[in-house]
């Protein structure tokens, strides 16, 4: 027996060591290692394969692009050196000489085209297996060919004068020319010339970078950087406030004032690019009334959500795109909330009793955004709607979406402060998921997107945001915040507008 | 004896083989086209052609399915829709973390249960007894999703002893194990429980108590040896509760192993997934009942000499 | 049949009596028997709610109130009693909604056994009674649902069918029934060698006859105590699966779902997680009460199931 029992306090007494020394205090007190906590799984690490803002993000710390954006948003140069458009449909880069990649290879113009033409041909991207992500390669799709007439010269010379070009090159990482060669491999183990190296990726669970100590550029403050991925709110919440994690994304707007109550915590917000609204089919019943869409507009409480469900972090909409993207039309007003209006409208639609309708919303990906379908349901059957809604996960929803599976989704879109990204989607007939298609407004991205100075591009997108919103092709919500919380020690960091997830500037005390 | 093996083996190759036509049917009736859903929406009418024939989908029904068969034999379980990569490397990155998972709970439980039931059955009717047997029922009427949350909002919000999610330390263990082992712990200390009491009201044991101490724990020894032996198969049926359980553990706690992986999986409508991790799991669990099966039957005196 | 040979017959289990007489001989010791009694006024308790849960209900479930939302519990400062368990996230009245969720735990529960259970007991018969090719058949395919995880079939089959109660309720019994089916047969293989059915047999009675005077009885019992037991077990699988979202799609309110939903308000609104999590253990701990009770009442030699089948 009391051999039984000596056995038994060991194990005890082991037991007890090992939960002491795995205390949450050691996850910061570790010298040079990171770890913060994202909400979405990035998916890949692949600069040319990256499908959402996680995943530009965090391959934009081990792939430098030729230009990067710094935190006000504003082109910065990176793997390019300087750079210049001698003519609209010409842009020359200078690389920066010595710049090596992680696996050893020399960054020269040689991987700059490889990278972008795997983007532009999808011939080759196919024989050589690379997946390529179609929302970057919507930046490239204007490009004609890339030259490069000396090792450390990049020349793209575009189809048509292409004003965002700066802005779409951020978003690509440059890959070596074995990324091109042998893309398997390096799929599996991503290199670029950042300055963090890939370390382990397991999807769904966590992220391992670790310094690049020959980087070119700002020495990495971290040996270490562990991202982990926790898609449920509170377990991510609760990480930071055990000091598992020093910083979060994605902070529900419930938990602020929590988190503010802990004095170790800051929690900081700021209005992103993000548009929040109601994807509503034009083409087809119902939504091809235009009565029946401004029914729905009426029938929105926008403030309520803004409001209750924001905590007031959130604004409600007034135009297609949202305050921080360029050429913003300040002068258009939001549908105000009038349920009464709402039902006449319907009614004159042919609708007297209401109207049903199937909506698919996504859970997890937006901040509240299955809640906020929820409210709006709610919202909208005070009006005679009645909406089936559909919860999906947010794959799911995004491929029904692309296929136009049912009659109106909950969705945001955002990332960009160019107007040409943020409307031609949606807007262009060609590529419209809602069925758009007005060919004056065609007509005035095009020449948006040709403009070559500030004041006609102004008046060309302010008047194309006009249209659009008269039109209520769309059931309007809000412009989302980002709200981030995190670690007093933590310096150098907060949201960013276009929602990446940066701390490639900041640094723990 | 070695007929024993032979037909336990049989029988549950016979059972594996019925696991996969059933496994191979349920990805069949999908609704939809599973080429389509591999390739995208944007994949043009020969890439999908030329995808149906690189995959078979195009093939007689019974050849799809032995190319499937024949496929997982060799590991070859197709691949993710969602991450790109075979299905088989994402099983053999998630399946350790479940198995370490499910071994901790059943550690934990047979810790717990055994003696729990065993001080019950002696002292029944006691206090003590009330209150473990109490405490089992309640345990096996938890839904234990409520119990991990509640456990991480007590240990790890308020109380900051352990981590909250995760898996890589120890202390990440403790919770999901507990949480995943209450189930098993209640069921197991019951039944000890009932056991041990069948087996004190055996009149060798009640001659060997009247006789005197030293013979008495001999004895008691033995009652012990004949109380565990049902709980070895019980143990192999609950391995489906188990897994089952781990399910629902794994997403609570973020812990990355096969019921994460099948969650997503279900989620992302990446249905190679499923069917690997549905395949996998039947795999497993066969296995591990016909060892259990095995050593039941090594093990029980009665049935040896029969 | 008198008293005492009442007694002897229940004891011995050659009672042929129909299973009502042994009910009423023990049915003094019903309200003595306090699990019984607490399992009973659950089960009540539950099925009123499921019926007709207006009564006890303030407000529609489904009526959103996004101006009174995480309201606290009544007596807690913040409450109001007009919602006595305060609101959720979206301003619904947690009481309502628990009352009004009852319906999808009880209804999935007991019409998975009432059609698990009729499949289960047929062919179990068939496979014990019959034996030879019906029994192989049906034991292939118990063996087989033994080798798969119960959740993770289910949860594969609901993501293919989609979800919705009643293709939950098809996927339990479909799942469940060979639980039952086991134990049928392996009643029916006990009880065909026991005397009273030798003697009938001897007697020229047809096979027909021997089962359903001599052998059903006896079965129906033990197979009622393990339904009972199941709706418990069923009752925990479908909160699970509306935990994680495979349940029936909102806004109807399920206790399991309201538990997902109220995850992530565990610290702030503890109370949007913790009734409906309450409703299932109270409802699960009754329910296998009352199983319990039943066993002693009507089963004295049911055997736990593990047991028995260890014993195959």
């Amino acid at each position: 027996m009391s051999q039984h029992l000596r056995r038994l306090v060991v194990f005890v007494g082991l037991l007890t060591l090992g939960v002491l020394s795995g205390s949450p205090t050691t996850a910061w007190t570790q010298t040079g290692e990171l770890t913060i906590a994202v909400a979405t799984d990035p998916l890949t690490l692949d600069p040319r394969g990256s499908m959402n803002i996680i995943s530009w993000s965090l391959a934009y710390h081990i792939a430098d692009p030729l230009v990067g954006k710094d935190k006000d948003l504003k082109i910065v140069p990176l793997l390019a050196e300087s750079w210049e458009r001698p003519n609209p449909r010409t842009w020359r880069f200078k690389l920066r000489r010595g710049v090596k990649f992680h696996n050893g290879e020399e960054v020269t113009s040689q991987a700059v085209k490889a990278t972008i033409d795997v983007m532009m041909d999808p011939e080759l991207a196919k024989t050589k297996k690379v997946q390529v992500s179609s929302i970057i390669r919507g930046n490239f799709r204007l490009v004609e060919r890339v030259e490069t007439p000396d090792p450390y010269t990049v020349v793209i010379v575009t189809k048509t004068p292409y004003r965002p070009m700066l802005l779409g090159l951020t978003q690509l990482g440059i890959v070596p020319v074995s990324g091109l060669d042998a893309a398997e491999a390096y799929i599996a183990k991503p290199v670029g010339a950042g300055p963090y190296r890939f370390v382990e990726y397991v999807p769904g669970s966590r992220l391992v970078l670790e310094a690049n100590d020959t980087y070119w550029g700002q020495k990495p403050r971290f040996k270490r950087v562990v991202v982990r991925i926790i898609p449920e709110n509170a377990t991510r919440v609760a990480a930071l406030q055990t000091g598992e994690v020093m910083a979060i994304f994605n902070v529900p707007p419930d938990s602020i004032e929590r988190l503010r109550a802990n004095k170790d915590l800051e929690v900081r917000d700021t209005l992103t690019t993000r548009h929040n609204y109601l994807y509503l089919q034009n083409d087809r019943p119902p939504f091809n009334d235009k009565r029946v869409r401004l029914a729905l507009n009426y029938a929105l409480d926008k403030e309520q959500i803004t409001k209750v469900i924001f905590r007031g972090l959130a604004k409600p909409s007034s135009a297609p795109m949202g305050p921080a993207t360029a050429y913003f039309n300040k002068s258009l007003k939001p549908y105000p909330y009038d349920v009464a209006k709402a039902k006449v409208l319907l009614a004159e639609a042919g609708h007297p009793n209401g109207l049903k309708f199937v909506m698919g919303t996504p859970f997890g990906r937006f901040i509240n955004d299955r809640q906020v379908a929820e409210a709006a349901v709610g919202q909208l059957a005070k009006a005679g709607f009645t909406v089936d809604l559909r919860v999906e996960e947010w794959g799911t929803s995004l491929a029904n979406l692309l296929a136009r599976k049912y009659d109106a989704f909950f969705g945001a879109y955002g990332g960009s402060t160019d107007p040409d990204y943020m409307l031609s989607w949606l807007f262009t007939a060609k590529s419209s998921v809602i069925g758009f298609n007005k060919p004056e407004v065609e007509a005035l991205l095009l020449e948006g997107l040709h403009a070559t100075d500030e004041a006609s591009a102004r008046k060309t997108y302010e008047r194309a945001q006009q249209i659009v919103w008269e039109d209520a092709p769309m059931g309007f919500l809000y412009f989302q915040p980002e709200i981030v919380a995190f670690n007093k020690r933590l310096k150098g960091f907060g949201p960013r507008v276009d929602e990446y997830v940066d701390i490639r500037g900041a640094s723990l005390e | 004896m070695p007929n024993l093996y032979i037909r336990q083996v049989l029988q549950s190759a016979f059972v594996l083989l019925n696991v996969t036509i059933v496994v191979f049917v349920l990805i069949r009736i999908v609704p939809g086209d599973p080429v389509r859903l591999m390739l995208g929406m944007e994949a043009s009418e020969d890439a999908i052609q030329a995808a149906r024939a690189q995959f078979g989908y195009d093939r007689p029904l019974h050849e799809q399915y032995l190319r499937f068969v024949g496929g997982a034999l060799r590991g070859d379980l197709g691949h993710s829709l969602r991450f790109r990569r075979p299905v088989g490397e994402l099983l053999m990155e998630t399946l350790p973390a479940t198995l370490e998972l499910a071994a901790a709970a059943v550690g934990i439980a047979l810790v717990l249960a055994f003696p729990a039931g065993i001080y019950a059955a002696v002292h029944r009717g006691s206090v003590a007894d009330r209150v473990l047997m109490g405490g089992a029922l309640i345990g096996q009427a938890m839904p234990i999703f409520w119990l991990g949350i509640m456990l991480i909002t007590l240990f790890s919000v308020k109380l900051g002893w352990l981590p909250t999610s995760g898996r890589g330390s120890l202390p990440q263990l403790v919770m999901p194990s507990v949480t995943l082992s209450t189930y098993v712990m209640a069921l197991l200390a019951r039944l000890t429980r009932s056991n041990m009491l069948e087996v004190l009201r055996e009149p060798y044991v009640r001659t060997a108590r009247a006789k005197g101490l030293r013979e008495a724990l001999v004895v008691h020894k033995h009652a012990l040896k004949s109380a565990a032996l049902p709980i070895v198969t019980v143990l192999g049926l609950q391995i489906g509760a188990l897994l089952s359980g781990a399910v629902v553990t794994e997403t609570v706690f973020n812990w990355p192993g096969i019921g994460t992986l099948a969650l997503r999986a279900i989620q992302q409508r990446d249905y190679p997934v499923l069917q690997g991790v549905v395949l996998v799991s039947a795999v497993l669990f066969v296995v591990i009942n016909g060892i259990v099966d095995l050593l039941y039957r090594f093990l029980d005196p009665r049935v040896r000499l029969a | 049949m008198s008293g005492a040979r009442a007694d002897r017959a229940l004891r011995d289990g050659t009672d042929t009596v129909l299973p009502r007489s042994r009910l009423w001989a023990a049915g003094g010791r019903a309200l003595t028997h306090s699990g019984l009694l607490f399992g009973i006024v659950v089960v009540l308790l539950a099925t009123l709610a499921a019926i007709a849960p207006q009564t006890a209900a303030r407000q529609d479930p489904l009526a959103q109130d996004i101006g009174n939302r995480l309201i606290p519990p009544a007596w807690m400062t913040g409450g109001n009693p007009e919602w006595l368990l305060g609101t959720d996230h979206l301003g619904r009245d947690i009481l309502s909604r628990v009352l009004y969720g009852s319906r999808v735990s009880l209804a999935v529960g007991l019409w998975s056994v009432a059609i698990g259970g009729p499949i289960g007991l047929l062919l179990g018969l068939l496979a014990g009674y019959r034996g030879g090719v019906m029994d192989v058949l049906v034991m292939r395919l118990v063996d087989l649902h033994l080798a798969f995880p119960f959740v993770l079939l289910a949860m594969a089959l609901i993501s293919i069918l989609g979800p919705g109660l009643w293709k939950m309720v098809a996927v339990f019994s479909l799942t469940s029934w060979m639980l039952y089916a086991r134990t049928v047969r392996a009643s029916v293989l006990s009880l065909r060698e026991r005397e009273f059915v030798q003697a009938a047999r001897a007697m020229g009675a047809r096979s027909g006859r021997i089962v359903l005077r001599h052998v059903l009885p006896n079965i129906v019992s033990t197979l009622v105590v393990l339904l009972s037991f199941d709706v418990a077990r069923i009752i925990l699988a479908e909160s699970a699966l509306s935990f994680l979202g495979l349940g029936v799609p909102p806004p109807t309110p399920s206790w399991g779902g309201m538990l997902s939903e109220g995850r992530e308000y565990i610290q702030d609104a503890w109370w949007i997680a913790a009734f409906p999590g309450l409703a299932i253990m109270l409802v699960t701990v009754g329910v296998s009460f009352f199983g319990d009770g039943l066993r002693d009442l009507l089963d004295p030699q049911f055997d736990t199931l593990e047991n028995r089948s260890a014993r195959r």
